[in-house]
């Protein structure tokens, strides 16, 4: 299994999520985005840990992912609802 | 190659879970995007970072999909307003910006990971702006992708909020 191939994964996911920050205007969409691009610095690092044999990374990486689900929960109960009256 | 097959079905389906989750952003989005990238790590033996993805991205999900539900959010009948479209320039700024980000990641991973170890010779032109844009030139995938993120993006995103 050639590590590039997760590397296209990951920074296909990290462009996805940057795209996501940047073009969707309000912070629940932006919320899920940010978590795209987290998730997908994790995945490099998944790669970075099978090509150097070094399984400290994975622990980088478990504190990356539980990053992105902290920052997940936390934003999405602190952002406020659609106003459906425009505001 | 039945594992190249498998990581392709896994990437596949990591990779629509992210376009659902930036293009209409439901709360069950992120659950497949982590089960998906739980298949990737497992092919890439990191049998426990696939539980904590599915755990700790699982779990943001579900607390997630509650904080979005009708119920808890009141949110009236109807839905939300349908997105409107993009201005010309902030298409065109964040265009010029994710391509100028894969011009820097693949001749930065490049460099790093595909020719690991390997010397550069003195005067080695190697990592310059023609050798940037060969390499990219042998990346069409990555070029379709970041170019289908910008479009599908584009496409959904939805307007400022207008504000009395």
């Amino acid at each position: 299994m050639p590590i590039t191939h997760v590397y296209y994964l990951a920074s296909g996911l990290w462009l996805l999520g940057l795209a996501g920050v940047l073009l969707r205007p309000d912070g629940w969409a932006r919320t899920l985005a940010l978590v795209v691009m987290l998730v997908g610095a994790a995945t490099v690092l998944v790669g970075a840990a099978r090509a150097w044999a070094n399984a400290d990374i994975h622990g980088l990486a478990a504190l990356l992912l539980a990053l992105a689900g902290a920052y997940a929960v936390v934003l999405a109960t602190l952002s406020p609802e659609p106003d459906r009256e425009g505001s | 190659m039945m594992t190249t097959a498998l990581f392709a079905a896994f990437a596949a389906v990591a990779l629509a879970a992210g376009v659902v989750a930036v293009w209409r952003a439901p709360a069950w989005a992120p659950m497949v995007l982590a089960l998906a990238l739980a298949g990737v790590m497992l092919l890439y033996e990191a049998t426990g970072l696939a539980l904590v993805t599915v755990a700790a991205v699982g779990a943001a999900a579900l607390v997630m999909r509650v904080v979005r539900s009708p119920a808890r959010a009141g949110a009236p009948e109807g839905g939300a307003p349908p997105p409107a479209r993009l201005g010309a320039r902030r298409i065109a700024a964040v265009t010029g910006a994710v391509a100028g980000l894969v011009f820097v990641l693949v001749g930065t991973w490049a460099r790093q990971f595909l020719w690991t170890g390997r010397e550069l010779a003195p005067g080695s032109g190697w990592g310059k702006l023609p050798g940037l844009g060969a390499a990219l030139a042998g990346a069409p995938g990555l070029l379709g992708v970041g170019l289908v993120i910008v479009v599908a993006a584009a496409a959904c995103a939805g307007p400022p909020r207008h504000r009395i």
